[in-house]
């Protein structure tokens, strides 16, 4: 028996070929082919591809879907984009129209592409094993509800979405019933409301990434067992905006972050057993704030440079454990000199209990009254929590913490 | 001289009680606008960004709270951290005009096709002719107000 290895064609699309459109190219296409599509402008509304086809762009091909359609859907199995400028996709408030969107899709590589003014980006739905890699995601939203979100994916496993560029989204990658998907060395930035934003997705990781001046910073909630570690959460800044929001997280680890100048490096709710190691928080109003629905969650090595607040809470009951850190607010000393301070160290100042509570209080930061409490409150703890204190602090930041 | 100084001193101080009286008033009055974008969610902590999910409800001291999901706000009820006997009114949006409008009025609709914040997937329409378009358009289920409390 013959192996049906009847060679892939080639079909050239472009004004010099004999076939002008995608579409038409598509139509004639054999699964396995691969479509060359030359520079110049296509405006041919929705292209649909069924098949299993490689789509590749040379000299910069332009879709342009003229605000009217969805540029390009996808549904078939393994289906490579590549190369294209694709833009102005419909919007619509019932659907969810993207550039390019994958239904039921699996083994689909999108990289190397320029999205510019669409509604969704690229947008997966029930896919898997799909790799988005090198695109450039640029939109203009004024009001966020005719916004979509730039990388967007439902119901999907195993997807890796690596060395992106997103602006001007709602949220610049959203990943919803997500899972074993890799978020590597993206760049969100000005995106109107998370950068990244992980919601019922489990067994994720994201290294690397920088996430800048979003208009509310990352998210991540209701997920279990996430790696986060080597980002960069910087310039989130806004009353409702953290550098990483957690909400209903467990199991987790986040290492080797940078937080700087963000109103809240990390806010934390009914988060249980997270690692938080060897980041580092600068130039932050508040580094961490942990509420008292947090359990179990361990806090070392990190470096706390700079910030207003280390540390906020709600209440008195915490079973977090703050151990090795160092501090540049800590007044202790190290008389034998190993290197760890010799007094416990207290992170949560009495003022950051009442600004919690009070938050017009902030009026009074910085004057005498409240350093003459704070003082009281380190030797006579009564409103902070007494156990959350750091027993060994360092006396230098730990080296893994000062630059990447 | 001094008498025309008192009297407008009581003239201000007149006009000045008639505004924090009128004020009193007016905040029981209606729903107050939400900042999408800015604004955050009491309930789940995000930010509200999508006008045709964000919902309030208002005290009967008059302070409004705002939550990105029909579903956050009968959560927060439920779990306690507000009592409904405090509550003066519960506002959704319609899903047209994300006007805020009382909830008893409304027409409800859940669909998974909604894709709301929260995945509560339920929409508000101020029409009943509205919510059977949508209803036509993506499927799902015609509910009340009361229904979302079961």
């Amino acid at each position: 028996m013959v192996v049906g290895t009847t060679g892939a064609a080639t079909i050239h699309v472009g004004k010099q070929h004999t076939i002008s459109s995608i579409t038409q190219a598509i139509t004639r296409a054999k699964n396995g082919d691969t479509i060359l599509v030359h520079g110049g402008l296509y405006q041919e509304g929705n292209i649909l591809i069924t098949k299993s086809l490689t789509l590749i762009g040379k000299n910069n091909p332009i879709i342009d879907a003229q605000k009217n359609h969805e540029p390009l859907s996808i549904e078939a199995n393994h289906v490579t984009i590549s190369g294209f400028t694709i833009k102005n996709s419909a919007h619509s408030s019932i659907k969810d129209i993207a550039a390019i969107k994958v239904y039921n899709g699996r083994h689909i590589t999108i990289t190397n592409n320029i999205l510019d003014n669409n509604f969704f980006g690229i947008y997966l739905q029930n896919a898997k094993n799909c790799r988005i890699e090198n695109n450039r995601l640029q939109t203009y939203g004024e009001t966020e509800r005719l916004v979509g979100n730039g990388i967007h994916a439902w119901k999907s496993d195993s997807i890796t979405i690596l060395n992106n560029e997103i602006a001007g989204h709602r949220d610049g990658i959203y990943l919803e019933f997500v899972t074993h998907t890799q978020v590597d060395r993206n760049r969100a930035q000005n995106n109107l409301r998370y950068g990244l934003h992980f919601m019922f997705s489990h067994d994720n990781q994201y290294h690397y990434n920088t996430f800048k001046a979003n208009g509310a910073g990352v998210a991540v909630m209701y997920t279990h067992r996430m790696r986060m570690e080597h980002n960069i959460f910087e310039e989130n800044w806004g009353d409702a905006t953290y550098g990483l929001l957690l909400k209903d997280i467990t199991d987790s680890y986040i290492q080797n972050n940078t937080f700087v100048k963000n109103t809240t490096g990390i806010f934390m709710e009914g988060s249980n057993r997270i690692q938080i190691q060897q980041n580092r928080f600068e130039n932050n109003g508040w580094a961490i704030k942990i509420f008292t629905s947090c359990m179990h969650n361990t806090l070392s090595r990190n470096t706390f440079i700079q910030n207003t607040f280390d540390v906020a809470t709600n209440g008195g009951k915490m079973t977090n454990t703050f151990k090795g850190n160092y501090w540049d607010q800590y007044e202790g000393y190290d008389l034998n000199k190993d290197g760890i301070g010799d007094v416990p160290h207290h992170p949560v100042s009495l003022f950051s209990m009442l600004v919690e509570r009070y938050p017009a209080a902030m009026l009074l930061f910085r004057s005498f009254m409240v350093t003459l409490f704070d003082r009281s409150e380190k030797m006579i703890p009564s409103l902070t929590p007494e156990n959350l204190k750091d027993e060994n602090p360092l006396m230098k930041p730990d080296k893994r913490t000062v630059n990447r | 001289m001094k008498t025309k100084h008192i009297f407008y001193n009581i003239f201000a101080l007149l006009t000045f009680c008639v505004l924090i009286a009128t004020q009193a008033c007016t905040s029981n009055a209606g729903p107050q606008p939400i900042q999408y974008g800015k604004d955050q969610c009491v309930y789940c902590k995000m930010t509200i960004s999508d006008s045709r999910f964000g919902t309030q409800l208002v005290t009967k001291k008059g302070r409004a709270y705002n939550f990105d999901d029909v579903q956050c706000m009968i959560a927060y009820v439920e779990d306690g951290d507000i009592n409904r006997d405090d509550v003066a009114a519960f506002y959704l949006p319609d899903f047209k005009t994300s006007e805020l409008k009382p909830a008893e009025e409304m027409f409800y609709l859940k669909s998974e096709a909604l894709k709301s914040p929260m995945r509560g997937d339920i929409a508000a329409f101020a029409n009943k002719s509205d919510m059977e378009e949508t209803l036509t358009e993506v499927g799902g289920m015609p509910l009340t107000w009361d229904d979302l409390w079961e």
